[in-house]
């Protein structure tokens, strides 16, 4: 054929970028939920603390689950488990999921009393969640997420393909040029950050492996996937509950021995099994902090005896390399400056997606009229991509403003969250995105604002402070963001001007 | 420099300018009958550079000049290259997660967990082929003989004990 030859240089870099395109929008959108949500939770426990400011006490693990575990053992009937996570110095909290007369709940315990906090929200849990179920049904959000991650897999491979010069955009720039500017920054956020962005798509997607590729799981073990688990945590010992009743033994001593089991790192989760049944089975993992490997060893007790039943250390390369994979991904090995620099990457990745969505519009605006479905694009850029900063600091915003004995006060947090961004995102697809732009960041600018000083910003607490300060900075970048836009518009459109050999 | 031929230059300006002297009239021949579809297609294809953006993967069109994103060839085209690139490399991926998980020589777990982690490679390198070969029915094609040989290679080897 005789395109061939020419396809392999200049053609194969075209559809590359053709590729890069389409996957790059196709739920792109849904992409920058995820960016943004994900970004977010790197400060998870931080942001749990900005929006639990009542929560003064200290408590070390250990006290902490005993606390815990005394409060649920005399307010909970026929639970099935408690899943328990311990504060570690970040969180200082119990976080804590529950079953109790049939419902699931879902607290932050205060580390000294063991009694739910008083301010019921999700807290920076909310910003996790949003990050892989997108606020739908499980196994929808996850599935969707999946989906999403694989596209950005192949937009970021095919982005570097349809590439030519790759460092020479780390330190290019030209803006006020339209068309060129969304394309140099779009590039420069793309590749500047580049091992990062590849790391976390590639990671992320593994974190849901057992839904998105069980294929070599059930080759290997067929519908056994019981035995796939235990051999994957060998630690790990499950029960049937019996039926008779048994207290549980004291949590203190199993505890300590399994923290001398994980060679002193503190004790991070404990799991608990039939609770107050002679079935019952307490699982403990070490902290996270304690090493990039997610949950590298396990140890089960007797719940009603507080013996010993299994230990494990993890020492399999195949299952430390998963491990591994696994801790990048949730960062919680980071300290404090690595932990920056996943937020740096994460904002870096989310505005890369935003530009890229902005960019396709700005591209064929500049080519020709906008065909309808490119405008309605427009329009929902706007909606979506202000759109869902704005419930999320409407979130923040709903957690000072609700009363704090309110009935659902967590589900309600949630509420004003999704409600907010749909409304923006409305706002959004009615206005002309002239208007709509300023409008609607002008509008996110303010929440930030009225977010930051609702917070008792006088308080000493370092995570108060801070996560004010992000929120005034933000509110700040975007007000310039606004106030440029504004003034632009009165100026005339700058032109791109290119220099033309005679 | 008058602005209109600034505009028109700004078509498409991924890499580099416009470095014919005559592109600027053909430019301004293709562009000034007005801002529409129509003169929009004759500027891409009289346009020395911009009729080189042509997605053609397939060496579909005979002459470079003309171009091809439309028509149900076109369309076609990028209809079977996309079921190749996402049910095909979905699938390639899975069935290589299946066979190797089957056939690594470690543990049953170990060579599930290695299987599973080469898959992820496997997925985007075959969405990325899909839209490289020569053409969709070879990508098509490709895609599925990777699967049956793949397939193949697990249900030999069977599930391990």
């Amino acid at each position: 054929m005789s395109g061939t030859s020419a396809m392999i240089r200049d053609g194969a870099r075209q559809a590359m970028a053709w590729l890069h395109g389409w996957t790059g929008l196709l739920l792109g959108h849904i992409l920058f939920i995820m960016c943004l949500a994900g970004t977010l939770s790197v400060f998870r426990p931080e942001i749990s603390r900005w929006m639990r400011p009542e929560v003064s006490g200290q408590s070390d693990p250990i006290r902490a689950i005993n606390a815990a575990t005394n409060w649920l053992s005399a307010n909970t009937t026929g639970s099935a488990g408690w899943y328990l996570a311990a504060p570690d110095g970040r969180s200082n909290v119990v976080e804590a999921t529950y079953d109790s007369g049939g419902a699931y709940f879902s607290r932050a315990l205060d580390p000294l009393s063991g009694a739910p906090v008083a301010r019921d929200t999700l807290g920076g849990e909310f910003f996790y969640r949003l990050h892989f179920e997108l606020e739908l049904p499980y196994p929808w959000g996850r599935l969707l997420a999946s989906l999403a991650a694989m596209l950005m897999l192949v937009a970021i491979i095919t982005g570097i393909i349809a590439h030519k010069r790759f460092f020479k955009d780390i330190f290019t720039f030209r803006p006020a040029k339209g068309q060129r500017s969304w394309l140099d920054g779009h590039n420069a956020l793309g590749v500047l950050s580049l091992p990062f962005h590849i790391m976390i798509t590639f990671t992320g997607l593994l974190t849901l492996a057992s839904l998105n590729m069980p294929w070599g799981m059930t080759a290997g073990y067929g519908e056994n996937l019981m035995a796939l688990y235990s051999d994957l945590t060998p630690g790990a010992v499950t029960k049937a509950p019996t039926g008779t009743k048994a207290p549980l033994a004291p949590i203190g001593p199993m505890l300590a021995q399994a923290q001398r089991h994980f060679a002193g790192a503190p004790v991070g989760r404990v799991y608990i099994f039939n609770p107050g049944d002679t079935g019952a089975v307490v699982t403990v993992y070490p902290v996270e902090t304690a090493s990039i490997g997610y949950l590298p060893a396990e140890i089960s007790f007797d719940g009603a005896t507080g013996t010993v039943l299994k230990a494990w250390t993890e020492q399999r390369p195949a299952i430390r390399t998963y491990q591994t994979i696994y801790g990048l991904h949730m960062a919680h090995f980071a300290p404090l400056l690595t932990r920056w620099l996943y937020f740096l990457g994460g904002a870096m990745l989310t505005l890369a997606v935003a530009s890229g969505m902005v960019l396709w519009i700005v591209k064929r605006r500049e080519r020709a009229p906008l065909s309808i479905g490119n405008r309605m694009l427009e329009r929902l850029n706007v909606g979506g991509l202000v759109g869902v900063p704005i419930g999320m600091v409407a979130f923040l915003v709903a957690n000072r403003l609700l009363p704090l004995g309110m009935t659902a006060r967590a589900e309600a947090e949630v509420s004003v969250a999704l409600w907010s961004a749909g409304a923006a995102l409305l706002l959004g697809l009615a206005l002309t995105p002239k208007l709509g732009w300023p409008l609607l960041l002008g509008l996110l600018s303010l929440l930030c604002v009225l977010a930051a000083f609702l917070a008792p910003i006088w308080a000493s607490d370092v995570m108060l402070v801070t996560g004010n300060a992000m929120l005034m900075a933000t509110a700040v970048a975007l007000g310039l963001l606004v106030w440029k836009h504004i003034r632009r518009r009165s100026a005339p459109t700058p032109v791109r001007r290119r220099v033309v050999p005679a | 420099m008058p602005r209109g031929t600034a505009t028109l230059l700004s078509g498409c300006g991924e890499d580099g300018g416009c470095s014919f002297a005559n592109a600027i009239d053909l430019h301004r021949a293709a562009r000034l009958p007005g801002r529409s579809t129509h003169g929009n297609r004759l500027h891409a294809r009289f346009c020395p550079i911009h009729s080189g953006h042509i997605l053609d993967p397939g060496g579909l069109s005979k002459a470079a000049a003309r171009p091809v994103r439309s028509g149900w060839r076109y369309r076609a085209n990028v209809a079977l290259r996309t079921l190749a690139g996402t049910v095909g490399a979905y699938g390639v991926a899975a069935l290589t997660a299946a066979a190797l998980a089957r056939t690594l020589p470690m543990a049953r777990v170990e060579a599930v967990t290695i299987a599973t982690l080469i898959a992820y490679l496997v997925a985007p390198a075959v969405t990325i082929w899909a839209f490289l070969a020569r053409g969709p029915w070879r990508a098509l094609a490709g895609v599925g003989i990777a699967a049956l040989l793949l397939g193949g290679v697990g249900w030999i080897a069977g599930q391990p004990a």
